[in-house]
């Protein structure tokens, strides 16, 4: 459109790996990490209380319903989440709140997982960060966790 | 003491699911970590250290994609099937709504899980005693509100006596009506008046519950009809056995008698 540019040339970028980029054809999914308000931030102190940790148990990522039936998956299936920076294995939550947004005319998915887990505390799994770009806003630094391209496939245990 | 009552507005529920948690907090209930159900709801049903939970329903209605939360928890109905079915007296209806449960007299024997319409019984099979909901008894017999509606952050559960419920009820069904054309309340005239009012956005059949919860028919021939006939006939029979002892004495007194005055009259001792 206006500008060619597509990002902020001032942006704080993180160190070799962390801030690589991940191409639309290779992961086709946006992805976007969010808090369920029964865990605390990183869950240090909220994934070590039986009450809480009883509520979500588990990290999960919601899939729309017409992205679930394209890859075979079912809910409550072990997924792989894959970008350009790392991957986590999440639990499906297939579910219809999912939408399908058009983008010039093509379909894209969007998918949302949790990113309170870690690998210590009564409930425990992997870490939502390994996937996200470390890339900051330019006076902020607060970081870009909310829109990134990954690709999701299902996995056999 | 009045009835009090609970109103559960599914319409402004949140699922924060901090009823849940100061449920368990109050009563000193201990966490329980189960495996991933595959919704944000964090278990399948009440268990005997789970007295209340949130159920998630996902609807997807031609107006279009709608999710609600109901709070499951014992109804503290005004005719309660589980003080009916228990067989030691352990189930007593409290003067101000509170179906409670007496510790010491409970048996664990499951007959109150047969008799709920709602299923909200459990019993715990180790300890062999039943758990649910005691409506916060020794909160609310102290003036205060139940964990439940204490923490409601939305003022989704309110406490109150059962006419003032009622009453809010139908404010909260006027304004939720303005959203939800279907919403319609439930409990003010099931079983004798739950003591759990719900606003519903829609058919109770949406939320898991039944549409005209009913006690189970054995339940009502067995406690009504059976157990008042079979004290009857027992009074009947001890009745007829008194009788009979009486009357065998006097005949068998009269014979002893008659028999004297053949031998010549009475000794007089």
């Amino acid at each position: 459109m206006l500008n060619k540019r597509q990002n902020n040339p001032a942006a704080f970028l993180g160190k070799e790996g962390s801030k690589l980029k991940g191409d639309a054809s290779k992961y086709p999914i946006i992805c976007s990490t969010w808090r369920v308000c029964e865990h605390f931030h990183t869950g240090a102190y909220s994934r070590n209380m039986p009450w809480l940790a009883e509520l979500v148990p588990a990290s999960f990522v919601e899939i729309g319903e017409e992205l679930a039936a394209e890859k075979g998956i079912k809910n409550g299936e072990m997924v792989e989440v894959v970008s350009a920076r790392g991957k986590v294995k999440v639990i499906a939550m297939v579910t219809p709140r999912a939408h399908v947004f058009n983008v010039h005319g093509k379909d894209v998915h969007q998918i949302g997982m949790t990113w309170h887990f870690g690998y210590q505390g009564l409930v425990t799994g992997d870490i939502a960060n390994n996937l996200t770009p470390h890339v900051g806003d330019a006076n902020t630094s607060i970081p870009e966790y909310k829109a990134f391209l990954v690709d999701v496939r299902k996995v056999t245990i | 003491m009045n009835r009090m009552a609970r109103l559960i507005d599914i319409t402004r529920c949140t699922a924060c699911r901090g009823c849940q948690v100061s449920c368990k907090r109050w009563n000193e209930l201990p966490g329980e970590i189960g495996p991933f159900t595959g919704s944000p709801q964090s278990h399948t049903d009440l268990s005997p250290n789970r007295w209340t939970m949130i159920k998630f329903f996902e609807e997807k209605k031609d107006s279009g994609f709608e999710w609600h939360f109901r709070k499951t928890t014992c109804m503290h109905c005004g005719d309660p099937g589980c003080v009916k079915a228990c067989p030691n007296g352990a189930l007593v209806k409290a003067e101000n709504g509170a179906v409670r449960r007496i510790e010491e007299k409970c048996i664990g024997c499951g007959y109150c899980v047969k008799g709920c319409p709602f299923g909200i019984p459990k019993v715990d099979q180790v300890a062999k005693k039943m758990r649910k909901c005691t409506f916060c008894y020794d909160r609310i017999s102290n003036g205060l509100t139940p964990a439940c509606a204490k923490t409601c952050v939305p003022r989704a559960i309110v406490f109150g006596t059962w006419n003032d419920m009622a009453k809010l009820a139908d404010e909260r069904l006027l304004q939720a009506q303005k959203k939800y054309p279907n919403a319609q309340i439930y409990g003010k005239d099931e079983l004798g008046g739950l003591g759990v009012i719900y606003v519903l956005p829609d058919n109770p059949a949406n939320y898991d519950l039944p549409v005209h919860p009913k006690l189970p028919f054995s339940l009502g021939l067995w406690k009504d009809v059976v157990h008042p006939a079979g004290k009857v006939l027992l009074g009947a029979g001890l009745a007829g056995t008194a009788l009979a002892f009486i009357v065998s004495r006097r005949n068998a007194f009269g014979q002893k008698e008659s028999a004297k005055m053949e031998e010549g009259g009475h000794d007089n001792e």
